[in-house]
């Protein structure tokens, strides 16, 4: 008969023994992802690192080392300061657009009813469609004479303005071309999570007398908080990071009044050819958004309660 | 009795309004969603003329296919098709491999120096591709590599996609209650059974979605093939239609008609799967 | 942690070496070409036969009619010939980041002003002697300007340039008959073509039917050019954006900011010219008139268009026949970096002969008298406007006026972008014409070399 004390030792054992081959095997898993991202991401994002630190010409053959030099001309450069706040511009404005309305959109259509997998695809369409494409469609929409909303509005007798040569509304619409393209994505991760929410909780409360409105901020907002989290930090990477539209709409115009930063290291890099300094601006760009994630993942544990 | 049926014939019209209200709602979103699609759609199908005219044609007139056949007979765009398709499907069956194995360890498996190893994936999605896109090219040509579909396919697999499906997985296998791992090691299952059998199949609805943001991230990808590929021979479906513009400008119809058939039987396909994906999502009754 | 930390140190700094590396071997290489040059060439007809890398933009179709037109220097040189395409809105972006690594095509395009980092960075070779050297070229035949146009102060020839040509103004005949309005060609005729004239014509449309576009100054695919869309009426009147030899801003004079008022007013304020972004195309019938060049009437001719439509040229400004009329340049560049940079100058010097620039002139019309003199030029077939129109539109301007160009800098790029992004906000009314002026000579002179 072994002892309580001796069947305990035994299960620790075995528990330690699987502790180690634990460890062994999330190694193992991470294995692949973690070497193929140390090569093909780790090293491209120090070698910016380095070329910030340099006076790289796309078409020169030498490189120097310039040290901090780069980021000292950032400091004086108006572009890019006015860049800068652009870029947040366009964050704010897209974040908690894109939140409330994505929300909205998946509690309209989470349930079955006659027609919503019809709805779920109308709002996945814009998704589907590659960035330039739906830029250059909407820039024939927003064109300031013959386009479609101006079209719309002279017939009522409405001039409508330049909306895409106006410096206040370019980066707003470019805003709202953002968003409705990304809905859809946003869409279906929170349709998927809110399906998760065990239909007791709602039951239950029901009987209790709760009304829609408090159920689900009661009960399907914080069941679903780790998407929350998730389409947060997403959208405030992508918003940031924010290019193709800007590109294919206003090309940053008019003048640089709808200039994001990786538009700006775009120009830099591609059109002007200075690739360090280009490559500082990433960095600086790059630093903002590790800054703002990690506030956003510190930020999680007080309200995503089931990680440990 | 009169104030029951009252009562019950307000409620029956509270609901009717109700539904009619969400009805209009959901056609007003469509029609805003949709109404860019359907101007692509219809103007791959007009003549070049009618393509600029003004006011805007709503309905072609004459329908024509001459655009299409343009593109399969006279450009390669079969070509590109194909190259699209492949490097995608490859990209994405990566991305799935890798990031469900590491989002799974980073999830439920202790060892050291996981937070930290998962927070410099994450950092992986935060540095422009625009930017880091010289050094990877440079390093790719060095190898030899550099005009292949190669690096289209491992750069964001290890890159965006990667990062993303490793944390998005990571977020599913966190809510995948312990115990049900404990029960297969306890059962003897290794860590590998008890992947494969156990947590990959509950995790279809994340896994499907990440095939999407895979798949599509690939497919509309312009500026890795851009500047990795030199061959037009190997050319993608998105760098194929910025071929359709030279010196005299865009030719609207090419280009509608190309980009439609790099959307619609995408959508078709997840109309045909957002069904399936929804109901196995309904279904999955873990907490319930 | 601290290992890790170490190794990814290591890495990094190998990687940097890496990268440092490609610079030098670079610098290494083509200095030692000039060296290998000669013996490579003739290795290269001894036996083996070696690929050359041409990169054009356009698209298969074009690529394959150009294989096929060097399919006789092909053969006489035992080498084959893949044709890469680049799109044009991205070519100079690509093709710089192939410079940078090594890995740039044989032969290249060049155009537009943007040509000057690509020679001042020594990528290219020099023709000159190539060229000059063999008496059945006849590099004479070549427009002086346009041949010397790469030449940044050491009389090399770094481009042949095979594109070139004036504006002409083509308008829709069909719709001016219906709005009663005398026609351009009816201008021409009694020699009141000017640019008042034809902003009044455009006014005269606008009320007619304001859908319409009265005239479009910026070409189809330039939208965004302000520097070539105004380069003609600016030297119509005396004005321009740049000096000669682009060391200074002058769009400042009076005569330059009367010409910019003249432009906003025909937009904003008597209305009728094309708002800026407005992409109407002359093919869909909507343009009274437009501002389009030479190539341009082959794709009026392929397509099936329902109105009549003819082509002059510009209109005269205050300067009369003195106004010099804008060209761009493209060239044909073989790089001086590359392994088989003589062979590839070969292909530069075949592909420009008269014979195949001729074969090549309805899509290109290149700066060759032989070219310009041709009938071909000119009697384009049926669906074109006649050859005299043609002529008179194309070829007799450039004879009568002359021709300019705006000399290539090395942050033309940037300084074309500035341009256009301060002509945007005088468009969005942010700024007022003297002081978005005022901005845009603070702007381009930074980037003046």
């Amino acid at each position: 008969m072994k002892t309580s004390t001796e069947i305990l030792s035994q299960k620790t054992k075995k528990h330690q023994s699987l502790n180690y081959r634990d460890s062994k095997w999330g190694y193992l898993f991470i294995m692949p992802m973690l070497l193929g991202f140390l090569i093909a991401t780790v090293f491209p994002i120090i070698a910016t690192f380095a070329y910030s630190m340099t006076n790289k010409n796309m078409m020169s053959r030498t490189t120097d080392f310039i040290w901090l030099e780069n980021y000292i001309k950032l400091f004086s450069d108006k572009t890019f300061k006015n860049t800068l706040v652009q870029t947040l511009q366009f964050t704010l404005l897209l974040l908690p657009t894109n939140l409330i309305l994505t929300l909205a959109l998946a509690t309209l259509l989470k349930d079955k009813f006659k027609g919503c997998g019809f709805f779920r695809t109308a709002v996945f369409t814009p998704v589907v469609t590659s960035v330039v494409v739906w830029g250059v469609l909407w820039k024939y929409i927003f064109q300031s004479d013959n386009g479609l909303i101006n079209a719309v509005l002279r017939m009522v007798g409405i001039t409508g303005p330049q909306w895409l040569m106006n410096v206040d509304l370019a980066i707003p619409v470019s805003v709202f071309v953002t968003l409705v393209k990304g809905l859809g994505m946003n869409m279906i991760i929170f349709i998927g999570a809110m399906l998760e929410v065990p239909r007791d909780y709602y039951e239950a409360s029901s009987l209790d007398g709760a009304t829609k409105i408090k159920q689900f901020f009661y009960i399907t907002l914080p069941n679903i908080a780790p998407s929350i989290f998730l389409v947060l930090i997403l959208t405030t990477i992508g918003s940031l990071k924010v290019f193709g539209q800007i590109k294919a709409l206003t090309e940053g115009g008019p003048g640089t009044s709808s200039y994001v930063m990786v538009y700006y290291i775009y120009q830099t890099a591609f059109k002007n050819y200075k690739f360090g300094y280009a490559s500082a601006i990433s960095v600086i760009l790059f630093l903002m958004i590790v800054a703002l994630t990690l506030l956003q993942w510190t930020m999680r544990k007080r309200w995503v309660y089931y990680e440990d | 009795m009169k104030i029951e049926q009252m009562t019950s014939k307000q409620l029956k019209s509270r609901k009717q309004m109700k539904k009619f209200l969400k009805y209009l709602v959901c056609i007003l979103v469509a029609a805003v969603m949709l109404f860019p699609m359907y101007w692509l759609f219809t103007t791959s199908f007009k003549t070049a003329t009618n393509v600029a005219k003004y006011p805007p044609q709503w309905w072609p007139n004459p329908w024509t296919l001459a655009n299409y056949k343009e593109l399969f007979m006279k450009r390669p765009f079969i070509k590109y098709l194909w190259n699209s398709i492949y490097v995608a499907v490859l990209m994405t069956g990566g991305v799935i491999l890798f990031s469900s194995l590491a989002g799974y360890a980073f999830a439920k498996i202790k060892f050291k120096g996981n937070n930290i190893l998962f927070l410099i994936i994450l950092c992986g999605m935060m540095m422009p591709i625009e930017v880091t896109i010289i050094p990877i090219y440079t390093a790719l040509s060095g190898l030899k590599l550099a005009d292949s579909h190669v690096g289209l396919i491992v750069a964001p697999m290890f890159g965006y996609c990667g990062a993303f499906g490793t944390f998005l997985m990571r977020q599913y296998f966190l809510t995948v209650p312990t115990e049900l791992i404990e029960a297969g090691k306890i059962d003897g299952a290794s860590q590998p059974l008890i992947f494969v059998k156990i947590l990959l199949p509950m995790a279809i609805s994340s896994i499907s979605t990440l095939v999407i943001f895979s798949f599509l991230q690939s497919w509309n990808d312009y500026l890795l093939p851009l500047v990795l590929l030199s061959d037009s021979n190997k050319f993608t479906l998105p760098l194929g239609l910025s071929l359709l513009s030279n010196e005299d400008g865009m030719k609207w119809e090419l280009v509608m008609a190309a980009a439609t058939f790099s959307t619609v039987p995408i959508l078709a396909v997840f109309y045909m799967c957002q069904q399936k994906f929804m109901e196995s999502l309904s279904m999955s009754g873990l907490k319930g | 942690m601290k290992k890790l930390s170490c190794v990814l140190l290591a890495l990094a700094m190998s990687f940097s070496l890496l990268a440092g590396c490609s610079g030098n071997s670079q610098k290494e290489a083509s200095s030692q070409n000039s060296a290998e040059n000669s013996s490579e060439s003739s290795s290269a007809k001894a036996g083996e036969t070696t690929e050359l890398k041409i990169a054009i933009w356009g698209d298969e179709a074009r690529a394959a009619a150009y294989k096929e037109t060097l399919a006789p220097f092909c053969e006489a040189n035992n080498c084959t010939v893949s044709i890469d395409l680049i799109p044009i809105g991205d070519y100079f972006d690509k093709l710089a980041s192939q410079l940078g690594a090594g890995t740039a095509p044989d032969v290249f395009w060049l155009a537009d002003a943007k040509e000057a980092p690509f020679i001042q960075g020594d990528w290219c070779v020099n023709l000159r002697e190539k060229l000059e050297s063999d008496p059945d070229y006849h590099l004479e035949d070549f427009y002086e300007d346009a041949i010397n146009s790469t030449d940044y102060g050491d009389g090399g020839i770094y481009g042949v340039p095979f594109s070139f040509g004036a504006r002409g103004i083509f308008y829709n005949k069909t719709l001016f008959e219906e709005a009663g309005v005398k026609t351009p060609q009816e201008c021409v005729a009694d020699g009141t073509w000017t640019y008042e004239t034809m902003f009044d014509l455009t006014k005269q449309i606008h009320e007619y039917d304001s859908t319409k576009i009265g005239v479009k100054l910026w070409c189809v695919g330039q939208i965004t050019n302000g520097v070539q869309n105004f380069a003609d009426i600016l030297s119509a009147y005396g004005a321009n954006l740049l000096n000669e030899d682009s060391t200074e801003f002058i769009l400042d004079s009076e005569k330059g900011l009367a010409v910019t008022k003249m432009v906003y007013d025909a937009i904003y304020t008597t209305g009728g010219h094309a708002k800026p972004g407005d992409d109407t195309a002359f093919v869909s019938g909507n343009v009274a008139m437009a501002r389009e060049t030479y190539s341009y009437m082959k794709s009026m001719a392929n397509g099936d268009i329902e109105f009549e439509w003819d082509v002059v040229p510009q209109p005269y400004g205050g300067e009369g026949k003195n106004g010099k009329l804008y060209t761009g340049y493209a060239y044909w560049c073989a790089n001086a970096s590359s392994k088989q940079a003589d062979l590839a100058a070969e292909l530069v010097k075949y592909i420009t002969t008269s014979e195949n620039l001729l074969a090549w002139c309805s899509t290109f019309m290149s700066p060759r008298t032989s070219v310009m003199e041709s009938d071909k030029i000119i009697n384009l077939g049926d669906g074109y406007p006649s050859a005299d129109k043609v002529k008179a539109a194309f070829v007799d301007s450039i004879e009568e006026r002359g021709l300019f160009t705006y000399r290539g800098t090395s942050q033309w790029t940037l300084i074309q972008t500035v341009v256009e992004q301060n002509y945007e906000m005088i468009w969005a009314g942010a700024v007022s014409i003297e002081d978005g002026v005022a901005q845009m000579k603070e702007d381009v002179t930074a980037l003046l070399d």
